[in-house]
């Protein structure tokens, strides 16, 4: 267990996607292992963190801002991509809508995140496919598609089981960890780095 | 040696035989250490002593005031029911008596007479209204099952079609609406209520929609009016600009009453202010969940209905003096998190203050007295410039129309004080630089 305090990189994430597909489960399971006792929806954005270390043998921090799904929300919730490197976007497999909503939320995060943030699709809710296959809605093969067409990275996952709840978490920290450490090697420059410097740089406002 | 010789003695009355514990394969305590572990023991049995009394005196002092608030209400009840409202014409000032009781928290059953009256009817809401609206709501859902193999989208509605998509959303706000009453999941009592209610209200405000954290004000006034009643208490209170405003979700309206609540905080709680500049944390993070909601979510319902009470005697300027009344009682917590003052003492830091925030709120701002109390005291050391920013606000946002909506809703329906207060704080808020 790595001290809440100790870490080497902090890396601001957030997590989008339709409402209720499962968004703040996701986070919940991630962060405290069980899915929230009494779950309300996500009005604004809400807010976890969590210290993992990496095989790099680097502990890295990942600050997860959990955000409304629900598309009017949009115009505030998108100002709090900000300086966020990596996002989980999220759809569920037993809704197409919510997967065909993607291709926007992609845009939406592209430009106001930062402009080589990692992504991270997640289609979620796979234990009620697992009990029905007809529930499923979404094949894999074609989110799988899309993912590499748009360059992203791809996992089916259950909140509600947990399956590789934490599987997409560790490839999209790992992802980012790559990116900025090739990024850091490449431009030699130490202030042009992509990691958050803690608590200083996130007090400027929104508006 | 003291541990192997103490581990179970603080159980009371056990000081004179610790020895006796000693195991046997070593030699006997000298005299001196004994009586010297003797006192330890005696002094660990004080202590857990006087914590076990202190919790019995703090849970005394609970059901103390919990029975003394019960007593009150019940006597307010009787003087609400017998002797207030049988003279009171909606639109009257209500008299200074009747606002000091008001102030207190409403008994509930006085709830169902007095909302409607303070919340209103400027849009002239007929149950023929209602129905047509909710008629409306259902035949489009069939529409929908019909033609079942068109996507129904959470995401792609464009406004300049009207909103009515968004009741796809309802279904799903509804069990995760107070979540832990269970009554408006499917099955509650007042799931099917609060659904019509909703979907009426998208039907009828197209523009609006229905929007995420409207559930919460539905089922607030479900859970004390009628259906009817609900819905004409809904569709007047989002159409108060503070409401109205917050709902459009526009990041200038956010921002606007973020700044406002900035400065009523920098001035009443310094410390707490420049903790959640230095941590990171955006106002705007939790007041639109307190706002939107009128605090509905993150209160539970007997402390979120007191300070209903107030908004709807008073306004938006409740929003304010609530989000700051509740840092208030949160302070120590936001600026000692691991609750110890000091040089070893914990920093608070983004992740502390959302803890408080989320999961401490509810518990720590569990007395009703207690946040009126703290709200009263916020608003009397409200500098009077806010009041008028506040104004500014809504008259920014909807213009004329809003100016003459507030005027007239506030003279024919809520409060002839709130309204002659409102004006006086005009003027002053103009006079004054």
């Amino acid at each position: 267990m790595i001290g809440e305090e100790d870490y080497d990189h902090l890396y601001k994430l957030v997590l989008v996607g339709d409402a209720t597909v499962g968004k703040t489960h996701i986070l919940s399971r991630y962060i405290k292992g069980t899915l929230p006792k009494a779950p309300t929806a996500t009005i604004g954005v809400e807010f976890a963190t969590r210290t993992v270390s990496l095989d790099a043998g680097c502990a890295v921090k990942a600050q997860i801002w959990d955000t409304a799904g629900q598309e009017r929300y949009r115009a505030i919730t998108s100002a709090h991509y900000r300086r966020a490197v990596g996002a989980l976007l999220v759809y569920d497999i037993t809704k197409p809508a919510t997967f065909k909503s993607c291709q926007r939320w992609m845009e939406e995060l592209r430009s106001n995140a930062e402009p080589d943030i990692v992504i991270m699709l997640v289609g979620n809710k796979v234990d009620l496919a697992e009990k029905n296959p007809g529930d499923r809605q979404v094949d894999f093969d074609a989110a799988a598609d899309f993912a590499s067409q748009q360059g992203l990275l791809f996992e089916e996952a259950s909140a509600v089981t947990g399956a590789n709840i934490k599987l997409c978490f560790d490839k999209l920290l790992k992802e980012i960890y790559n990116t900025t450490q090739h990024r850091r090697d490449r431009e030699d420059d130490p202030t042009n780095n992509f990691q958050l410097q803690g608590r200083s740089s996130q007090t400027e406002c929104a508006c | 040696d003291l541990l192997l010789g103490f581990c179970d003695a603080n159980s009371p009355g056990v000081g004179s035989s610790v020895t006796s514990w000693r195991p046997a394969h070593l030699p006997p305590k000298a005299e001196e250490e004994s009586e010297h572990h003797r006192s330890l023991v005696r002094a660990l049995e004080r202590n857990v002593q006087r914590r076990l009394l202190q919790e019995q005196r703090e849970e005394q002092q609970r059901r103390q005031r919990e029975e003394r608030r019960e007593r009150r209400l019940q006597e307010h009840t009787d003087v609400w029911l017998h002797e207030l409202l049988p003279s009171f014409v909606p639109g009257m000032e209500p008299t200074q008596r009747m606002q000091r009781l008001w102030r207190q928290g409403l008994p509930p059953r006085v709830r169902e007479v007095v909302w409607p009256v303070a919340i209103g009817n400027v849009l002239r809401i007929t149950p023929e209204l209602f129905e047509i609206h909710k008629q409306r709501a259902v035949d489009a859902r069939r529409a929908q099952v019909t033609a079942s193999n068109v996507l129904i989208t959470l995401t792609d509605a464009p406004p300049h079609r009207g909103r009515e998509q968004s009741t796809t959303c309802i279904p799903f706000d509804l069990p995760r609406t107070f979540p832990t009453l269970a009554f408006f999941s499917e099955g509650g009592p007042l799931h099917e209520d609060c659904a019509r209610i909703l979907e009426a209200y998208t039907f009828f405000r197209p523009d609006i929609g229905y929007v995420q954290g409207m559930s919460y004000l539905a089922a607030m006034l479900l859970l004390y009016l009628p259906p009817y009643e609900s819905f004409v208490g809904l569709c007047n209170l989002l159409n108060t600009p503070s409401v109205l405003g917050l709902y459009r979700l526009e990041p200038r309206a956010v921002a606007c009453r973020a700044r406002v609540f900035e400065q009523l905080c920098s001035q009443q709680l310094p410390d707490v202010c420049r903790c959640i500049r230095e941590v990171g944390l955006m106002p705007e993070m939790f007041l639109i969940d307190w706002f939107l909601t009128v605090f509905a979510k993150c209160l539970t319902v007997d402390v979120a209905s007191v300070v209903w009470d107030l908004f709807l005697l008073d306004g938006e300027v409740v929003l304010y003096c609530t989000a700051i009344a509740i840092l208030r009682i949160l302070e120590f917590q936001l600026l000692h998190p691991d609750g110890r003052r000091g040089l070893n003492a914990a920093e608070p830091d983004l992740e502390s203050c959302t803890r408080v925030l989320n999961e401490e709120l509810r518990k720590r701002v569990s007395d009703p007295d207690e946040l009126l109390w703290h709200i009263a005291q916020v608003r009397r050391r409200a500098p009077q410039r806010i009041f008028g920013e506040i104004r500014a606000i809504e008259n920014m946002e909807f213009g004329s129309q809003g100016r003459v909506s507030t005027r007239g809703s506030i003279a024919s329906a809520l409060t002839g004080a709130s309204f002659l207060t409102a004006a006086k704080e005009r003027i002053l808020s103009r006079l004054l630089p």
